[in-house]
């Protein structure tokens, strides 16, 4: 973890924005609080941020803020569930998820027209797994099971999705973002996904 | 913009009303709001209570307010002694008085005129303060920072005999900071200015920097 961690100073330094950008970008929810850890050092408190999602979100921003308003971004990068539903055909038509991933849905909550943000995430996170190959058929309706069951009582606060096999069992656990998890030796971590990750992935696509 | 029911809360003298949502709502006088309040527009006029939190496009207190959730304001003015339990966020805050806030302080603009005291960080772009007293806050940040001393009034010098009139901040940092009266552990900026009377422990600056010979710097080194 230590080694992942980017001083304030540096990250001004390394991407070129200054303090009154960095600390816009926080007060439109651009940058989420909990990536502002602050530590003591001999030099008096600093603030540090986890190196690869700041640098990945900054460089973002900077691509996107000509075309966008700041209060588009933050809805892009936001957690939250939108009051976003979509068609069921319009999202075939695009090509965002594949046959067997939507089969896999229909079976389990049966036919919809138009289907809530939440579901898409579930179906989304679903295709994401199916496509590594290290989730079976079967796994994946535990899978919309828990999305379908516990993802809401998050609400809206960043979350991750463990999956967890041992002896052949799968399991799959949703824990509240960037904790820490310590498994048996008998047991693997199969994948461990950012759900925020892939809600900010699935709203670029749906915006193209 | 938010669509606001045309109802209104009027209170004149002692009362008190539940929260919910109003157009405008006026308390001169005394009055408490029993739940969470969001309204077009907020005025208070003597003591009011709102036992939830606050949001308003415009809010304008004239004399003392609690507020015990957070409050939300785009445009706040504050001519008296407001103490918000919750964080306060806004576009234009002004504050001539003394303001208390138990969470942090977000705004595009934040002005103050008197005494404030925060527990957690003020964040705003631009950020003037006329220090009339004791102010505090844990992190002062934003693009420009400008802490004055309040004019030799007659009551400040008293005043300033028995207690600490210095603005006291862990950390400060912006791209242009001007700084008078302003004791600091560290100070982080691209173009900074020390004024009379700071104790800083610490100054890091990329452009340029100057420092008031009345002002302590224990170090300063430029990045």
């Amino acid at each position: 973890m230590e080694d992942n961690l980017i001083s304030k100073k540096d990250l001004l330094e390394l991407t070129g924005i200054s303090y009154g950008q960095l600390y816009r970008w926080k007060r439109k929810d651009l940058i989420p609080e909990d990536w502002f850890i602050r530590k003591a050092t001999f030099t008096g408190q600093e603030t540090f941020f986890p190196k690869e999602k700041i640098l990945d979100r900054i460089d973002k921003i900077l691509n996107l803020k000509d075309n966008a308003s700041l209060d588009d971004l933050a809805d892009l990068f936001s957690p939250n569930l939108t009051e976003m539903a979509l068609y069921s055909a319009d999202l075939k038509q695009r090509n965002i998820v594949s046959d067997v991933a939507w089969q896999l849905l229909t079976s389990q909550f049966g036919e919809a027209e138009v289907l809530t943000y939440e579901r898409l995430i579930a179906l989304y996170v679903l295709n994401q797994m199916l496509q590594t190959g290290e989730m079976s058929l079967d796994e994946g309706r535990i899978l919309l099971q828990v999305l379908n069951d516990h993802y809401k009582k998050f609400d809206g606060k960043s979350c991750d999705l463990i999956f967890i096999r041992k002896m052949g069992v799968a399991t799959f656990l949703l824990i509240s973002g960037n904790s820490e998890v310590y498994l048996e030796d008998h047991a693997k971590l199969v994948q461990r996904i950012d759900l925020s990750h892939s809600i900010e992935a699935l709203k670029t696509q749906l915006s193209e | 913009m938010n669509d606001y029911p045309r109802g209104d809360i009027q209170i004149n003298g002692i009362a008190s009303s539940n929260g919910g949502n109003f157009h405008h709502v006026t308390i001169d006088g005394m009055g408490t709001i029993h739940s969470d309040l969001t309204c077009m527009e907020f005025s208070c006029n003597g003591t009011c209570k709102v036992e939830g939190s606050l949001r308003s496009d415009r809010a304008s207190i004239n004399g003392i307010a609690k507020i015990q959730g957070a409050a939300h304001a785009d445009q706040l003015r504050i001519d008296g002694k407001v103490t918000i339990q919750g964080k306060l966020t806004g576009e234009d805050i002004q504050v001539n008085g003394h303001l208390k806030i138990h969470g942090n302080c977000e705004a595009e603009r934040f002005e103050s005129n008197g005494i404030f005291v925060l527990q957690g960080m003020l964040n705003a772009d631009i950020i003037e303060i006329t220090a009339h007293g004791g102010c505090s806050a844990q992190e002062i940040v934003g693009e420009q920072i400008t802490i004055r001393h309040g004019s030799s009034q007659f009551m400040t010098k008293l005043l300033g005999a028995f207690m600490n009139t210095h603005v006291t901040a862990t950390t400060i940092e912006g791209d242009y900071i001007s700084l008078e009266h302003t004791t600091a552990s560290v100070v982080r900026g691209d173009r900074v200015q020390i004024g009379p009377e700071c104790i800083i422990d610490r100054v890091e600056y990329k452009g340029e920097l100057h420092i008031h010979p009345s002002a302590k710097v224990k170090y300063h080194s430029q990045i």
